[in-house]
């Protein structure tokens, strides 16, 4: 990190977020793409953390209610996401057993755990490396999206199985509930600015070493 | 330094060199072109700033042209039949969503047509808004708003996810049913492929580059 | 280069949509009264159980009294629109009359269709309400059976042989004189010699239950015939298969397989008789017999058959079956049927109700030829021949007793009533006069009594206790010790004395009958002795 580099924040211009052009911050507006110019996400950590609370707050519901009930001739059997997962198991299909597990179990709270990791990192409670985190939150945004497939395996089945009486599928609560901790989760993710972390780095490097003049070149 | 000819680079509005900020650690660059098929990394956290996609623009208009037609493809022919005891049902995207708001989860069937129906389809129909007139260096009145849009409407396309939810209820279904595929499928699988060349297809910096020289 | 791909697309999808519409057909309009069962775009039009089309809409008729579907049909499927193309609806139906299409309770109801045989063309048609049946150009035979009461065989209800589903009934209706219910059977080509002009048809739906002296016994048809009713025939035991029988033939339809069975007749003549007597204990269904053989039943009992007013005697409607009754004149065969019943009443065939139990008061009819019967002939009362009748059973006894009571009216029962009255005046003297013996018996008794008393009369009892012993005395004397007895030996053994030498004289005359004249041995010749057993 030897040559300092030079950080937009400092020089006062702010980068767009939808077209990356870099303008002085003052502008407000993006010359190019008309969008709201910020230095930083607006509080972006209150926000993250908020959205991720929610996010939390229905994950136990998500798991707890069933995603979908199954009448078979009169008999009801509703079951959750984990329900299906263990009938997966039982019937000896591993691989779809271990990617609804992954996709809608392990995911959602990786995501959740990871961004409030790097919340952690970013208001300095944390130190580890940047560039690990930003490969955590890289994965993290990546894979937010497949926790949708329960949902969409959900409407898949409900819009197949209409046999009447014989056997017949509805969606239930946790459905939505599930739905929502994914919506939320992305929604924190895209709220979190990746470039508080190097904020953060900044600032503990300037705590660790002498200040030296500030070169502006 | 490398010859002039193999640099084949988008037009850049005046003013060149422009800064580029990285997103991820805010570092400052000066945007300067690279060769065809090669990005430009950031100095500090080496994530991509920019890529010079070999002609991308043609890519991006005819993948989501592909992309449009297919679409129509996937919504009139049956997309997956069900039968068992000889009832048939018939699996159509609209259907998927439709049902969840027949049964009383309107929100849940309406996220589900968003993520499946109508994100793609603005994806789609807006790069090829976008794209299309670019290619003759014309911007389409609105351009920049679609493509401001277009932004947004990315991380919510999820065909792909779809997809595996199919494959997934097959694995559930199967045992008990006769399950065929119809052509909507298959126009499916291949709009899937098609939507990610599409938005892989062109680089942000350089969309929107063209973008404000077209207007100019 | 990479336009190829949307050019592609372009062309796949362009393929596929002409396709699509290559493969469509011409679109039909049915009219239908009720959607019930179709829905547009899920609702499939089958013809022989092979998808020919698909209901594209439904709508209102304009005057809102039926449903017009519109039906896009396949390309291969357009020769089957003609003019008399038929089209219903393949739902369940679980009425009175039918009971059919019960799959598709699970597969979903769907439009068959039946193609016409007229020139191609229509695109509007009316739609049948309900299955119509097998087309007369199919192959087979229909035959009319006839039963008293609808029961559960309804339209579509399956025919059986031994088991074996051989054709359906078509139609259900009422008679024309609508006191039977008539139903038009189909049995197919193939199983059509099977069925004879002495076929019985009975009823196999239901489950039969009967109970006997060997136990409960169950029998239960198929399911299908259980559910909507079935039908069976066969040649009942004993009778040997007869001529094919004809299209159209009627049968009459009994009620279970014993009923078939046992009635070895097929009543086909109806004959109306007037009882003039009270019917009461005679039910619909009762036997008519001749000599003991069922030979018909009784149909109906109604004052209806009577032209009004005219009788009061009660009319039965029996159906017979002529051929049992003509095995009692033989030579008569070829006869026609009313000409025989014409000779056989003129020879004293008449009806008369009997009794069949006691207990009960039931009454059967009973044909028998009467030789002392005023005449009579077949009389005609509306549409059917009268037999004339007779009373009989409980009526005969009650006309007995009233013979007998007659009888005993007309005994001159005054005389008789004067005689006992003398016999008893006469014992009422003697009856007088035993009294008084009675009282001089008493009145002897009494002085008896008064002797016994008498101090005089115990000395009796002494005088004869000697009496009594020389009595004893006489009777020993008299008796094996007696000296009487004694005597009596004696006597008989001089007479026994006497005898023998009576006998050796007479012998002696035996052998010698010159011997009485002169004695013994005068003649000087030895006699033969006897040698002496020596000792």
């Amino acid at each position: 990190m030897n040559p300092r580099l030079p950080r937009a924040i400092d020089q006062g211009l702010a980068s767009c977020h939808v077209c990356g052009k870099v303008t002085p911050v003052v502008a407000h507006r993006c010359p190019r793409c008309g969008s709201a110019l910020h230095l930083r996400k607006p509080a972006s950590l209150k926000r993250t953390v908020a959205l991720l609370l929610a996010a939390l707050a229905l994950y136990l519901p998500a798991n707890m209610l069933p995603v979908m009930t199954i009448s078979e001739v009169g008999n009801v059997m509703a079951s959750t996401i984990l329900q299906g997962m263990v009938e997966f198991w039982r019937r000896e299909a591993y691989p779809i057993a271990i990617v609804i597990f992954v996709a809608s179990i392990m995911i959602p709270i990786i995501k959740i755990v990871a961004l409030v990791w790097l919340c952690a990192a970013a208001s300095g409670k944390v130190h580890p490396s940047p560039r690990i985190l930003g490969r955590i939150y890289w994965f993290t945004e990546l894979l937010g999206r497949w926790s949708m497939v329960d949902i969409f395996v959900v409407s898949i089945l409900v819009a197949l199985v209409q046999f009447g009486a014989y056997m017949n599928v509805t969606p239930g609560p946790g459905a939505l509930a599930f739905a929502g901790v994914v919506v939320l989760t992305m929604f924190a993710a895209m709220s979190f600015d990746t470039r508080l972390l190097w904020d953060r780095l900044e600032i503990l490097n300037a705590a660790k070493t002498p200040q030296p003049p500030p070169d502006r070149e | 330094m490398k010859l002039a000819s193999s640099i084949a680079t988008w037009p850049k509005p005046a003013g060149a060199p422009h800064p580029v900020a990285c997103h991820f650690c805010d570092t400052l660059h000066d945007a300067a072109a690279v060769p065809e098929g090669t990005a430009a990394r950031c100095k500090r956290c080496g994530v991509v700033l920019y890529q010079n996609r070999p002609a991308s623009l043609v890519r991006v208009t005819a993948f989501s042209l592909t992309a449009l037609i297919l679409m129509g493809i996937v919504n009139l022919f049956p997309f997956l039949t069900m039968e068992a005891n000889g009832i048939k049902t018939e699996l159509s995207l609209f259907r998927a969503s439709r049902e969840l708001i027949r049964e009383g989860s309107s929100t849940i069937g309406w996220c589900v047509a968003m993520f499946t129906i109508v994100a793609p389809l603005v994806m789609a129909g807006g790069m090829l808004y976008v794209c299309g007139p670019l290619l003759r260096g014309r911007a389409a009145p609105g351009a920049r708003h679609v493509a401001r849009w277009l932004g947004h409407t990315e991380p919510w396309n999820m065909i792909e996810v779809f997809l595996l939810g199919v494959l997934v209820s097959l694995m559930k279904l199967g045992k008990m049913a006769d399950l065929y595929f119809g052509v909507g499928f298959w126009a499916f699988a291949a709009l899937m492929v098609c939507m990610a060349a599409a938005v892989a297809g062109i680089d942000r910096n350089e969309l929107w580059d063209r973008l404000e020289v077209a207007e100019e | 280069m990479v336009w190829v791909v949307p050019i592609l697309a372009v062309l796949i999808g362009g393929w596929l949509i002409y396709q699509n519409l290559a493969s469509r057909g011409p679109v039909a309009q049915v009219t239908f009264e009720t959607a019930d069962g179709i829905a547009a775009g899920k609702t499939e039009v089958r013809c022989r159980s092979v998808r020919v089309g698909m209901v594209k809409d439904l709508e209102l008729s304009g005057d809102l009294k039926s449903v017009l579907v519109t039906i896009q049909m396949d390309r291969h499927a357009a020769a089957l629109l003609c003019e008399d193309t038929r089209f219903w609806v393949v739902k369940p139906r679980v009425s009175a009359t039918d009971i059919s299409g019960l799959g598709t309770l699970l597969t979903g109801a769907y439009i068959e269709v039946e193609p016409g045989r007229g020139p191609q063309g229509p695109t509007s048609f009316h739609g049948l309400e309900e299955p119509p049946p097998t087309n007369r150009d199919v192959p087979g035979r229909r035959l009319v059976l006839t039963a008293d009461e609808a029961g559960s065989l309804a339209v579509g209800s399956p025919i059986f042989f031994l088991g074996v589903e051989v054709g359906r009934i078509e139609k259900r209706e009422l008679a024309a004189d609508g006191r039977q219910v008539l139903y038009h059977a189909f049995v197919r080509e193939e199983f059509s010699p099977l069925v004879r002009e002495n076929t019985r048809f009975w009823n196999t739906s239901g489950v039969d239950i009967s109970a006997s002296a060997t136990g409960i016994k169950v029998r239960t048809p198929s399911f299908q015939a259980m559910l909507a009713g079935g039908a069976s025939f066969g040649i009942p035991d004993g009778l040997e298969a007869g001529k094919q029988a004809p299209d159209d033939m009627i049968f009459k339809l009994y009620p279970d397989e014993d009923e078939a069975q046992s009635s070895l007749f097929n009543p086909t003549v109806k004959v109306l008789l007037l009882f003039d007597q009270s019917v009461r204990g005679l039910a619909k269904g009762a036997t008519v017999e001749f000599r003991g053989i069922p030979i018909g039943r009784v149909a109906n009992i109604s004052f209806g058959y009577l032209p009004f007013g005219k009788d009061s005697r009660v009319p039965v409607l029996v159906e017979i079956d002529p051929a049992l009754l003509r095995r009692s004149m033989p030579g008569q065969v070829a006869e026609p049927d009313d000409e025989f019943l014409k000779q056989a009443v003129a020879q004293g065939l008449r009806a008369a109700l009997k009794t069949e139990s006691f207990i009960t008061g039931t009454l059967y009819v009973d044909f028998a030829y009467y030789l002392d019967t005023p005449p009579a002939a077949l009389a005609q009362i509306g549409e059917y021949a009268a037999v004339p009748t007779l009373s009989g059973g409980l009526e005969q006894l009650e006309m007995k007793f009233t013979a007998i009571l007659n009888k005993i009216q007309a005994l001159p029962l005054d005389e008789m009533m004067g005689n006992i009255a003398k016999a008893a005046a006469e014992s009422t003297t003697t009856v007088a006069a035993a009294r008084t013996t009675l009282e001089e018996i008493n009145t002897t008794a009494a002085a008896a009594r008064k002797m016994l008393d008498d101090p005089q009369f115990r000395g009796l009892p002494a005088d004869l206790r000697t009496t009594l012993a020389n009595l004893q005395k006489t009777l020993a004397s008299v008796g094996p010790n007696g000296s009487m007895q004694g005597d009596l030996l004696r006597t008989l053994d001089e007479l026994r004395a006497s005898l023998r030498s009576i006998k050796a004289l007479s012998t002696t005359i035996d052998d010698k009958p010159n011997s009485l004249l002169f004695g013994r041995d005068s003649s000087g010749n030895p006699l033969p002795r006897a040698p002496r057993a020596k000792p």
